[in-house]
Protein backbone atom coordinates (compact mmCIF):
# COMPACT_ATOMS: atom_id res chain seq x y z
CA UNK A 1 0.00 0.00 0.00
CA UNK A 2 0.62 3.65 -0.54
CA UNK A 3 1.81 5.89 2.42
CA UNK A 4 -1.29 8.13 1.00
CA UNK A 5 -3.55 5.08 0.73
CA UNK A 6 -2.70 4.44 4.72
CA UNK A 7 -3.18 7.68 5.70
CA UNK A 8 -6.74 7.42 4.46
CA UNK A 9 -7.16 4.19 6.45
CA UNK A 10 -5.92 5.84 9.75
CA UNK A 11 -8.83 7.11 11.23
CA UNK A 12 -10.49 4.17 10.77
CA UNK A 13 -7.64 2.05 11.86
CA UNK A 14 -6.93 3.97 15.43
CA UNK A 15 -10.86 3.33 15.79
CA UNK A 16 -10.51 -0.58 15.05
CA UNK A 17 -12.78 -0.13 12.37
CA UNK A 18 -10.83 -1.91 9.58
CA UNK A 19 -11.34 -5.14 8.32
CA UNK A 20 -8.88 -7.48 9.61
CA UNK A 21 -6.82 -7.86 6.19
CA UNK A 22 -7.08 -4.02 5.50
CA UNK A 23 -5.86 -3.91 9.17
CA UNK A 24 -2.83 -6.37 8.83
CA UNK A 25 -1.39 -4.42 6.06
CA UNK A 26 -1.86 -0.93 7.74
CA UNK A 27 -0.11 -2.31 10.80
CA UNK A 28 2.85 -3.75 8.63
CA UNK A 29 3.42 -0.73 6.68
CA UNK A 30 3.56 0.99 10.45
CA UNK A 31 6.11 -1.07 11.03
CA UNK A 32 8.39 -0.10 8.35
CA UNK A 33 7.55 3.14 7.76
CA UNK A 34 8.55 6.22 10.06
CA UNK A 35 6.82 8.54 8.59
CA UNK A 36 3.16 7.09 8.28
CA UNK A 37 4.24 5.51 12.43
CA UNK A 38 4.49 9.20 12.95
CA UNK A 39 1.55 10.28 12.15
CA UNK A 40 -0.55 7.23 13.67
CA UNK A 41 1.10 8.49 17.09
CA UNK A 42 -0.23 12.13 16.75
CA UNK A 43 -3.39 10.72 15.81
CA UNK A 44 -3.12 8.27 18.53
CA UNK A 45 -2.45 11.65 21.07
CA UNK A 46 -5.40 13.79 19.92
CA UNK A 47 -7.93 11.26 20.88
CA UNK A 48 -6.41 10.66 23.94
CA UNK A 49 -6.85 14.01 24.57
CA UNK A 50 -10.46 13.97 23.79
CA UNK A 51 -11.39 11.45 25.36
CA UNK A 52 -9.84 13.02 28.81
CA UNK A 53 -11.79 15.86 28.54
CA UNK A 54 -14.25 16.61 31.35
CA UNK A 55 -17.46 15.00 30.76
CA UNK A 56 -18.98 17.82 32.84
CA UNK A 57 -18.46 21.56 32.66
CA UNK A 58 -19.90 24.17 35.22
CA UNK A 59 -21.96 26.88 33.55
CA UNK A 60 -20.51 30.57 34.39
CA UNK A 61 -23.85 30.77 36.56
CA UNK A 62 -26.83 29.49 37.76
CA UNK A 63 -29.17 28.55 34.52
CA UNK A 64 -31.98 27.11 36.97
CA UNK A 65 -32.93 30.80 37.70
CA UNK A 66 -33.89 31.38 34.19
CA UNK A 67 -34.93 27.58 33.50
CA UNK A 68 -37.55 27.67 36.17
CA UNK A 69 -40.17 30.71 34.72
CA UNK A 70 -40.42 28.63 31.87
CA UNK A 71 -41.24 25.43 32.84
CA UNK A 72 -45.28 25.11 32.42
CA UNK A 73 -47.38 23.15 34.75
CA UNK A 74 -47.44 19.67 33.99
CA UNK A 75 -51.03 19.53 32.94
CA UNK A 76 -51.41 22.38 30.56
CA UNK A 77 -48.44 20.63 28.88
CA UNK A 78 -50.11 18.96 25.13
CA UNK A 79 -49.96 15.17 26.19
CA UNK A 80 -47.57 13.62 24.17
CA UNK A 81 -49.08 10.58 22.18
CA UNK A 82 -45.60 8.88 21.34
CA UNK A 83 -42.15 9.18 22.55
CA UNK A 84 -39.48 11.80 21.15
CA UNK A 85 -38.15 10.10 18.05
CA UNK A 86 -34.94 10.59 20.80
CA UNK A 87 -35.95 7.82 22.86
CA UNK A 88 -37.11 6.00 19.69
CA UNK A 89 -33.61 6.32 18.28
CA UNK A 90 -31.95 4.59 21.38
CA UNK A 91 -34.03 1.64 21.75
CA UNK A 92 -36.02 0.98 18.46
CA UNK A 93 -35.61 1.11 14.74
CA UNK A 94 -34.84 4.38 12.97
CA UNK A 95 -37.25 7.22 12.11
CA UNK A 96 -38.37 6.68 8.83
CA UNK A 97 -37.18 9.85 7.04
CA UNK A 98 -34.58 11.71 9.52
CA UNK A 99 -34.43 15.57 8.26
CA UNK A 100 -32.19 16.02 5.64
CA UNK A 101 -29.75 18.57 6.46
CA UNK A 102 -30.47 21.61 3.19
CA UNK A 103 -34.36 21.43 5.80
CA UNK A 104 -32.13 22.99 8.45
CA UNK A 105 -29.76 25.00 6.41
CA UNK A 106 -33.05 26.58 4.71
CA UNK A 107 -34.26 26.97 7.85
CA UNK A 108 -30.88 29.23 8.83
CA UNK A 109 -31.39 31.25 5.43
CA UNK A 110 -33.76 33.54 7.24
CA UNK A 111 -31.59 34.55 9.94
CA UNK A 112 -28.34 34.84 7.81
CA UNK A 113 -29.95 36.92 5.54
CA UNK A 114 -31.41 39.08 8.20
CA UNK A 115 -28.03 39.32 10.50
CA UNK A 116 -26.08 40.22 7.27
CA UNK A 117 -28.41 42.78 6.38
CA UNK A 118 -28.57 44.32 9.99
CA UNK A 119 -24.68 44.87 9.72
CA UNK A 120 -24.83 46.68 6.79
CA UNK A 121 -27.59 48.82 8.15
CA UNK A 122 -25.65 49.35 11.11
CA UNK A 123 -22.29 49.80 8.76
CA UNK A 124 -24.50 53.15 7.92
CA UNK A 125 -24.74 51.77 4.06
CA UNK A 126 -28.46 50.95 5.01
CA UNK A 127 -31.79 52.49 3.47
CA UNK A 128 -35.47 52.05 3.98
CA UNK A 129 -36.70 48.20 4.47
CA UNK A 130 -38.26 47.04 1.00
CA UNK A 131 -42.01 46.57 0.34
CA UNK A 132 -43.35 43.37 1.73
CA UNK A 133 -42.66 41.19 -0.46
CA UNK A 134 -45.20 39.56 -3.02
CA UNK A 135 -48.17 37.22 -1.57
CA UNK A 136 -47.42 33.05 -2.01
CA UNK A 137 -50.09 31.72 -3.67
CA UNK A 138 -48.77 28.55 -2.60
CA UNK A 139 -50.82 29.27 0.32
CA UNK A 140 -54.00 30.06 -1.10
CA UNK A 141 -56.68 27.59 -0.63
CA UNK A 142 -57.92 26.56 -4.35
CA UNK A 143 -54.69 25.35 -6.51
CA UNK A 144 -54.92 25.69 -10.08
CA UNK A 145 -55.49 22.84 -12.33
CA UNK A 146 -53.13 19.50 -11.77
CA UNK A 147 -50.36 18.82 -14.49
CA UNK A 148 -52.58 14.90 -15.19
CA UNK A 149 -56.06 16.25 -14.43
CA UNK A 150 -56.32 14.23 -11.07
CA UNK A 151 -55.75 15.75 -7.95
CA UNK A 152 -53.25 18.71 -7.90
CA UNK A 153 -49.92 18.34 -6.25
CA UNK A 154 -48.51 20.99 -3.89
CA UNK A 155 -45.87 21.42 -6.76
CA UNK A 156 -47.94 22.25 -9.56
CA UNK A 157 -50.34 24.45 -7.36
CA UNK A 158 -46.81 26.15 -6.82
CA UNK A 159 -46.01 26.77 -9.97
CA UNK A 160 -47.37 30.13 -10.69
CA UNK A 161 -46.09 31.49 -7.58
CA UNK A 162 -42.87 30.09 -8.88
CA UNK A 163 -43.16 32.30 -12.20
CA UNK A 164 -43.86 35.38 -10.04
CA UNK A 165 -40.94 34.87 -8.13
CA UNK A 166 -38.91 33.79 -10.84
CA UNK A 167 -40.13 36.97 -12.78
CA UNK A 168 -39.01 39.55 -9.73
CA UNK A 169 -35.59 38.10 -9.63
CA UNK A 170 -35.23 38.45 -13.45
CA UNK A 171 -35.56 42.14 -12.41
CA UNK A 172 -33.77 42.43 -9.83
CA UNK A 173 -30.60 40.80 -11.16
CA UNK A 174 -29.23 43.21 -13.93
CA UNK A 175 -29.93 46.00 -11.30
CA UNK A 176 -28.02 44.02 -8.61
CA UNK A 177 -24.69 43.40 -11.11
CA UNK A 178 -25.07 47.34 -12.09
CA UNK A 179 -24.52 48.48 -9.01
CA UNK A 180 -22.16 45.63 -7.56
CA UNK A 181 -18.96 47.53 -8.89
CA UNK A 182 -19.98 50.61 -6.32
CA UNK A 183 -20.30 48.63 -3.35
CA UNK A 184 -17.76 48.11 -0.82
CA UNK A 185 -16.38 44.66 -1.41
CA UNK A 186 -17.11 43.34 1.66
CA UNK A 187 -21.01 44.04 1.43
CA UNK A 188 -20.68 42.84 -2.21
CA UNK A 189 -19.34 39.46 -1.07
CA UNK A 190 -21.73 39.63 1.81
CA UNK A 191 -24.37 39.74 -0.88
CA UNK A 192 -22.85 37.05 -3.14
CA UNK A 193 -22.66 34.45 -0.40
CA UNK A 194 -25.73 35.03 0.78
CA UNK A 195 -27.36 34.60 -2.53
CA UNK A 196 -25.34 31.29 -3.00
CA UNK A 197 -26.65 29.46 0.07
CA UNK A 198 -30.15 30.40 -0.88
CA UNK A 199 -29.39 29.03 -4.63
CA UNK A 200 -28.37 26.02 -2.94
CA UNK A 201 -31.35 25.57 -0.93
CA UNK A 202 -33.57 26.36 -3.68
CA UNK A 203 -32.04 24.23 -6.04
CA UNK A 204 -31.98 21.39 -3.28
CA UNK A 205 -35.70 21.94 -1.97
CA UNK A 206 -36.92 21.73 -5.71
CA UNK A 207 -34.68 18.43 -6.25
CA UNK A 208 -36.72 16.86 -2.96
CA UNK A 209 -40.33 18.46 -4.18
CA UNK A 210 -39.77 17.06 -7.76
CA UNK A 211 -39.48 13.42 -5.53
CA UNK A 212 -42.22 13.82 -3.53
CA UNK A 213 -44.35 16.23 -5.41
CA UNK A 214 -47.03 16.87 -2.68
CA UNK A 215 -45.30 17.71 0.16
CA UNK A 216 -46.60 20.84 2.21
CA UNK A 217 -43.62 20.94 3.97
CA UNK A 218 -41.14 21.43 1.22
CA UNK A 219 -43.27 23.38 -0.94
CA UNK A 220 -42.74 25.56 1.99
CA UNK A 221 -39.04 24.97 2.43
CA UNK A 222 -39.09 25.94 -1.41
CA UNK A 223 -40.88 28.92 -0.91
CA UNK A 224 -39.04 30.32 2.10
CA UNK A 225 -36.43 30.20 -0.13
CA UNK A 226 -37.59 32.12 -3.12
CA UNK A 227 -39.11 34.55 -0.49
CA UNK A 228 -35.63 34.71 1.10
CA UNK A 229 -34.02 35.25 -2.47
CA UNK A 230 -35.98 38.07 -3.20
CA UNK A 231 -35.53 39.66 -0.16
CA UNK A 232 -32.06 39.79 -0.27
CA UNK A 233 -31.91 41.33 -4.12
CA UNK A 234 -34.62 43.80 -3.01
CA UNK A 235 -32.24 45.01 -0.26
CA UNK A 236 -29.25 44.70 -1.95
CA UNK A 237 -30.30 47.00 -4.82
CA UNK A 238 -31.86 49.69 -3.00
CA UNK A 239 -28.46 49.92 -0.52
CA UNK B 1 -37.76 3.85 36.91
CA UNK B 2 -35.65 6.52 38.98
CA UNK B 3 -38.43 8.02 41.58
CA UNK B 4 -36.70 11.56 40.64
CA UNK B 5 -37.55 11.13 37.50
CA UNK B 6 -41.24 9.60 38.43
CA UNK B 7 -42.14 12.76 40.41
CA UNK B 8 -41.10 15.37 37.57
CA UNK B 9 -43.08 13.50 35.22
CA UNK B 10 -46.09 14.09 37.12
CA UNK B 11 -45.29 17.35 37.78
CA UNK B 12 -43.07 18.04 40.70
CA UNK B 13 -40.31 20.81 39.82
CA UNK B 14 -38.61 20.32 42.75
CA UNK B 15 -37.87 17.00 41.51
CA UNK B 16 -37.05 18.55 37.98
CA UNK B 17 -34.64 21.00 39.93
CA UNK B 18 -33.01 17.74 41.30
CA UNK B 19 -32.62 16.30 37.57
CA UNK B 20 -31.12 19.70 35.82
CA UNK B 21 -28.41 20.00 39.08
CA UNK B 22 -27.65 16.23 39.00
CA UNK B 23 -26.86 16.68 34.96
CA UNK B 24 -26.16 20.40 33.92
CA UNK B 25 -22.34 19.73 34.19
CA UNK B 26 -22.73 17.38 31.33
CA UNK B 27 -25.34 19.12 29.03
CA UNK B 28 -23.30 22.46 28.90
CA UNK B 29 -20.22 20.98 28.31
CA UNK B 30 -21.67 19.39 25.08
CA UNK B 31 -23.30 22.15 24.38
CA UNK B 32 -20.58 24.28 24.51
CA UNK B 33 -17.86 22.34 22.56
CA UNK B 34 -20.98 21.83 19.59
CA UNK B 35 -21.51 25.17 19.57
CA UNK B 36 -18.13 26.85 20.66
CA UNK B 37 -19.17 29.68 21.94
CA UNK B 38 -20.12 29.93 26.18
CA UNK B 39 -22.96 32.27 25.75
CA UNK B 40 -24.97 30.54 23.23
CA UNK B 41 -24.45 27.37 25.01
CA UNK B 42 -26.06 28.82 28.49
CA UNK B 43 -28.95 29.54 25.89
CA UNK B 44 -29.21 26.11 24.69
CA UNK B 45 -29.05 24.54 27.93
CA UNK B 46 -31.68 26.18 29.30
CA UNK B 47 -33.88 24.88 26.20
CA UNK B 48 -32.38 21.54 26.53
CA UNK B 49 -34.08 21.38 29.92
CA UNK B 50 -37.69 23.39 29.07
CA UNK B 51 -37.82 20.69 26.16
CA UNK B 52 -36.90 17.76 28.74
CA UNK B 53 -39.83 19.37 30.87
CA UNK B 54 -42.07 19.05 27.92
CA UNK B 55 -41.20 15.77 26.48
CA UNK B 56 -40.56 14.19 29.69
CA UNK B 57 -44.26 12.58 29.90
CA UNK B 58 -43.33 10.90 26.98
CA UNK B 59 -40.12 9.41 28.57
CA UNK B 60 -40.76 5.47 29.02
CA UNK B 61 -37.60 4.52 30.72
CA UNK B 62 -36.47 2.13 28.33
CA UNK B 63 -33.15 3.49 28.44
CA UNK B 64 -31.30 5.87 31.76
CA UNK B 65 -32.83 9.20 32.24
CA UNK B 66 -29.25 10.58 31.59
CA UNK B 67 -28.81 8.89 28.05
CA UNK B 68 -32.63 10.38 27.08
CA UNK B 69 -31.51 13.35 27.93
CA UNK B 70 -28.11 13.45 25.92
CA UNK B 71 -29.84 12.78 22.76
CA UNK B 72 -32.32 15.49 23.36
CA UNK B 73 -29.89 17.76 23.48
CA UNK B 74 -27.77 16.58 20.88
CA UNK B 75 -31.46 17.13 19.03
CA UNK B 76 -31.53 20.53 20.00
CA UNK B 77 -28.75 21.36 19.50
CA UNK B 78 -28.49 20.06 15.81
CA UNK B 79 -31.82 21.41 15.08
CA UNK B 80 -31.18 24.70 16.27
CA UNK B 81 -28.81 26.58 13.69
CA UNK B 82 -28.74 29.95 14.78
CA UNK B 83 -25.24 29.58 16.09
CA UNK B 84 -24.24 28.20 12.73
CA UNK B 85 -26.01 31.16 11.10
CA UNK B 86 -23.90 33.05 13.15
CA UNK B 87 -20.93 31.42 12.14
CA UNK B 88 -21.38 32.03 8.57
CA UNK B 89 -22.29 35.37 9.07
CA UNK B 90 -19.08 36.16 10.92
CA UNK B 91 -17.28 33.97 7.82
CA UNK B 92 -19.19 36.34 5.69
CA UNK B 93 -18.21 39.92 7.53
CA UNK B 94 -14.47 38.73 7.74
CA UNK B 95 -11.83 40.16 4.90
CA UNK B 96 -9.96 36.92 6.34
CA UNK B 97 -12.35 33.83 5.76
CA UNK B 98 -9.14 31.88 5.95
CA UNK B 99 -8.52 32.54 8.94
CA UNK B 100 -11.94 31.39 10.76
CA UNK B 101 -11.14 28.05 8.27
CA UNK B 102 -7.65 26.76 9.14
CA UNK B 103 -7.24 27.47 12.77
CA UNK B 104 -3.47 26.51 11.93
CA UNK B 105 -2.69 29.74 10.44
CA UNK B 106 -2.85 31.75 13.96
CA UNK B 107 -2.09 28.65 16.15
CA UNK B 108 1.38 28.29 14.10
CA UNK B 109 2.34 32.00 15.36
CA UNK B 110 5.28 31.36 17.74
CA UNK B 111 3.72 31.71 21.86
CA UNK B 112 0.20 30.76 20.73
CA UNK B 113 -0.44 26.85 21.82
CA UNK B 114 -4.45 26.28 21.86
CA UNK B 115 -5.25 24.04 24.54
CA UNK B 116 -7.42 21.10 22.98
CA UNK B 117 -10.88 22.82 24.42
CA UNK B 118 -10.55 26.60 22.44
CA UNK B 119 -9.24 24.58 19.10
CA UNK B 120 -12.71 22.81 18.77
CA UNK B 121 -14.11 25.94 19.26
CA UNK B 122 -12.37 27.20 16.46
CA UNK B 123 -13.26 24.18 13.90
CA UNK B 124 -15.90 25.11 10.98
CA UNK B 125 -18.99 23.93 12.70
CA UNK B 126 -19.53 20.91 10.22
CA UNK B 127 -16.43 19.36 11.35
CA UNK B 128 -16.41 20.55 15.03
CA UNK B 129 -19.90 18.65 15.44
CA UNK B 130 -18.49 15.78 14.15
CA UNK B 131 -15.45 15.53 16.15
CA UNK B 132 -17.64 15.87 19.29
CA UNK B 133 -20.07 13.71 18.83
CA UNK B 134 -17.39 11.17 17.66
CA UNK B 135 -14.55 11.79 19.32
CA UNK B 136 -15.37 12.86 22.95
CA UNK B 137 -18.89 11.90 22.66
CA UNK B 138 -18.76 8.52 21.23
CA UNK B 139 -21.00 8.33 18.58
CA UNK B 140 -20.67 6.30 15.52
CA UNK B 141 -20.91 7.65 12.03
CA UNK B 142 -23.71 6.14 11.36
CA UNK B 143 -25.88 7.59 14.10
CA UNK B 144 -24.19 11.13 13.69
CA UNK B 145 -24.99 10.37 9.95
CA UNK B 146 -28.76 9.70 11.01
CA UNK B 147 -28.28 12.59 13.41
CA UNK B 148 -27.62 15.16 10.76
CA UNK B 149 -29.32 13.69 7.94
CA UNK B 150 -26.11 13.21 6.11
CA UNK B 151 -24.21 10.63 4.46
CA UNK B 152 -21.56 8.11 6.56
CA UNK B 153 -19.15 9.15 4.22
CA UNK B 154 -19.61 12.99 4.81
CA UNK B 155 -19.43 12.22 8.74
CA UNK B 156 -16.07 10.61 8.26
CA UNK B 157 -15.09 13.08 5.71
CA UNK B 158 -15.48 16.25 8.44
CA UNK B 159 -14.00 14.06 11.20
CA UNK B 160 -11.18 13.63 8.85
CA UNK B 161 -10.72 17.12 8.05
CA UNK B 162 -11.69 17.98 11.98
CA UNK B 163 -8.89 15.79 13.59
CA UNK B 164 -6.74 17.50 10.57
CA UNK B 165 -7.31 21.16 11.73
CA UNK B 166 -6.92 20.55 15.19
CA UNK B 167 -3.16 18.47 14.98
CA UNK B 168 -2.23 21.53 12.91
CA UNK B 169 -3.63 23.85 15.45
CA UNK B 170 -2.00 21.82 18.20
CA UNK B 171 1.00 22.01 16.56
CA UNK B 172 1.98 18.09 15.98
ZN1 LIG C 1 4.22 5.22 5.09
Amino acid sequence: MTHERILDLLDDFVGGDLPPRDERDVRRHLMGCEGCRAEEQSLRALLDQAAALSDEVAPGRDLWQAIAPRLQPRDSLPREAEDPAIEVRVIGPRPARPLPWWMLAAASIALVVTTSLMTLQLSGRGADPAPAPAPIAAQQAQPPAAASGGTPTALAAFRPAEQDFEKAIAELEPVLRTQRGRMAPQTAATIQANLRIIDQAIEESRAALAADPNSAELTRMLSDAYHSKLNVLRRAVSL
Amino acid sequence: MDLTVRRAQQGDTAAFEQLYRDNVGRIYALCLRLSGDAGRAEELTQDVFVRAWEKLAGFQGRSAFSTWLHRLAVNVVLGDRRSESVRVHRVFATDQPEKYETPSARASDPGTAMDLERAIATLPPGARTVFVLHDVEGYKHEEIAEMQGSAVGTSKAQLHRARRLLREALGR
